[in-house]
């Protein structure tokens, strides 16, 4: 019978300890290689643990120390150094996702009464029209590349510079360490969706981050000798967690990826070890080894390798990096497993970078549990499972029905404090006896290992593991004159799910058009929606009802009904 | 530009070309996703010499999107 043990690595107390320790042991050892100016540079496990000093030292000289801070940029070792800094003097971080308009990330720095942002340039260039309605903010520092021109505002302040202080401040014998607070009280707020009307904040403590840190270290296989290619956005919790601090924390080295275009040209590039991914970068990768192999007229070829390489293996033989190496060299020639979750990925897929020789590990996580949830143990994955439940964590099935499906309750260290200043909300989201209810329905079989069968939050998941949040679409399509009610559902398809308006259009305002016009009236409207959106939420198909919605008694559509 | 990029779309992602139009929406009528995009554009770089910029990505939603994108950065070189 097959079984896993978690690796034996201790927790830890708090991000000061996850910074010295790493550096203690990885040395110079590069923690990062980033592209600045078109330049490629390495970041140290050492020069980490000096930056994190020094800033420390700088924000408590400022009188940041405890207070909140926003950050937004794209991922640079910057990003990192202020995260953890924040919460090693006892603030609180609020990191927002770029791709937000800036009214809304404007929104955001205010509703959490945020002191101090950091921002890279192209940030900063966004947000200024937007500063002086924001009474509290004091300090604006500009992380990443320095900007070409000099920035006339008294508040600004380079991160290099900053650094220089927090240096100067410790030479004089500044304690970074002086300003630490409980592991316990609030370290980090995490935004669910776009806008401050529909997002919820969700609160987590040092010591929810560190518990899945260490949670993740256990349940992984990764070592030092593993080199990464970081593509997923940073202030994802998935990424941060088990790419920046975990693998960190266990010395790998991350690439960090300087542009979606050249995502595969890094890969190759930097030939990594493992991945960690959302399913959406799976699927492209395999469509285009198919795509490759069609025009080369190998298809049949190379599936009758794949099959005979499957049997070879079941007798102890394993030539899948030789047979495949033209597939595997597209990827560096070193990539061995890949860590995907975020969203349910095709089974077939798997089975198709198994038999190429790369280890696809599932996991499932919630930004609630800092993320993870459930991983498949390398060595006893089990197809169609969201994986064995995180060491450390509990979890249940309430109610469940016949087929043992009901909702995934989950208890542990890593799950969050409750949402921002919405009680309501965090009182919703627990059960009586203290369990998180999750939202996603499943079963658990009797190895522990969670199999997610559907949903039952209205949140739709792309397939590169972002949530769309139908309500924040909706606030958009109500406000155009000519849509009367809006419900956005996610309609599952071949190509995986697609966004879906389901309009009721105001036909006074529409005047007397064809059924055609309406649409392409419809359409263009919704064109000038998606073009203030990420990619990711764009609503990509629309259907036209002649009837209102249903609804409840309190006026709210019934989701329920929706098809 | 419209034909060039047509014809990049049918090579490079096996795209049936009875499907591209100027108003096809590169998501739901042609199944491009990001990513695919990015390398699109990536091509389009080396191809064309010009570079760009991460954020126009965002605001391709149609072909001829970034055909008017496409053509406006080549004509200005």
């Amino acid at each position: 019978m097959k079984k896993f043990t978690p690796r034996p690595i201790d927790r830890i107390s708090s991000v000061e300890e996850l910074v010295y320790s790493s550096a203690e042991r990885f040395g110079d050892k590069p923690l990062y290689i980033y592209v600045e100016d078109k330049e490629q540079h390495t970041f140290s496990y050492n020069e980490h643990k000096s930056s994190f000093d020094a800033l420390r030292a700088a924000l408590i000289d400022l009188g940041l120390a405890g207070k909140k801070i926003s950050l937004c940029s794209d991922q640079h070792p910057d990003w990192i150094t202020a995260f953890l800094s924040v919460i090693g003097v006892g603030g609180v971080i609020v990191p927002l996702d770029r791709e937000l308009q800036p009214e809304q990330l404007s929104g955001f720095i205010s509703i959490t009464e945020s002191e101090a942002v950091f921002l890279s340039e192209r940030e900063y260039k966004l947000l200024s029209p937007y500063f002086d309605s924001l009474p509290l903010l004091r300090r604006i520092v500009i992380i990443g590349a320095r900007p070409d021109a000099e920035i006339e505002d008294e508040r600004v302040i380079l991160f290099d510079d900053l650094i220089e202080k927090g240096k100067v401040k410790l030479s004089e014998g500044a304690d970074p360490s002086a300003c630490a607070s409980d592991v316990k009280e609030l370290a980090c707020i995490l935004f669910t969706s776009g806008t401050t009307g529909t997002s919820k904040g969700v609160m987590l403590s040092e010591y929810n981050l560190l518990f899945s840190v260490i949670q993740c270290c256990r349940m992984v296989a990764n070592t030092e000798k593993d080199v990464f290619v970081s593509v997923l956005p940073i202030h994802h919790t998935f990424a941060l967690t088990t790419n920046h601090l975990a693998m960190s924390y266990l010395g790998g080295t991350t690439f960090m990826n300087d542009s979606l275009k050249h995502t595969f040209k890094n890969i190759t590039e930097v030939k990594p070890t493992c991945l960690i991914l959302v399913p959406l970068f799976l699927e492209t990768m395999d469509k285009k080894i198919w795509d490759n192999v069609r025009k080369q007229g190998k298809e049949k070829q190379v599936r009758a390798l794949m099959k005979a390489s499957n049997a070879m293996r079941k007798t102890g033989i394993d030539m899948r990096r030789t047979l495949f190496s033209g597939i595997l060299n597209a990827f560096g020639g070193n990539l061995n497993h890949i860590i995907v979750g975020g969203a349910p990925l095709d089974p077939e897929i798997i089975r198709d970078f198994d038999a190429f020789g790369i280890t696809v590990v599932e996991g499932y996580g919630i930004t609630e549990c800092c993320p993870l949830i459930s991983v498949n143990p390398f060595k006893w994955r089990k197809f169609g499972s969201a994986g064995l439940v995180a060491d450390g964590l509990e979890a249940r099935i309430d109610e469940p029905s016949d087929t043992g499906d009901g909702e995934i309750q989950v208890r542990g260290g890593n799950v969050f404090m409750g949402y921002y200043k919405n009680d309501e909300a965090t009182k919703e989201a627990f059960t009586e006896d203290g369990w998180f209810r999750t939202g996603d329905i499943g079963h658990i079989d009797k190895d522990n290992f969670i199999y997610i069968t559907g949903r039952k939050k209205n949140v739709i998941i792309a397939s590169n593991g972002k949530n769309v949040y139908p309500e924040e679409l909706e606030e958009y399509l109500n406000k155009s004159p000519i849509i009367k009610e809006a419900a956005v559902i996610g309609r599952k398809s071949d190509d995986g799910v697609v966004i879906t308006a389901l309009i009721y259009p105001d036909k006074d305002v529409a005047g007397d058009v064809s059924e055609k016009e309406l649409y392409e009236k419809i359409f263009s409207e919704i064109n000038l929606i998606n073009k203030g959106l990420p990619t990711f939420k764009h609503i990509t198909a629309i259907e036209i009802r002649d009837s209102e919605f249903e609804k409840t008694t309190t006026r709210k559509i019934k989701r329920f009904l929706l098809k | 530009m419209y034909e060039e990029f047509k014809q990049l779309l049918v090579s490079k992602l096996e795209i049936d070309p009875d499907l591209i139009k100027p108003e096809a929406n590169l998501a739901n009528d042609l199944g491009i996703n990001s990513l695919e995009l990015a390398d699109l554009v990536l091509y389009c770089e080396d191809e064309y010499g010009i570079e760009i910029d991460d954020d126009a990505l965002q605001s391709f939603i149609t072909v001829n999107d970034v055909v008017e994108y496409l053509s406006g950065l080549v004509s200005g070189k």
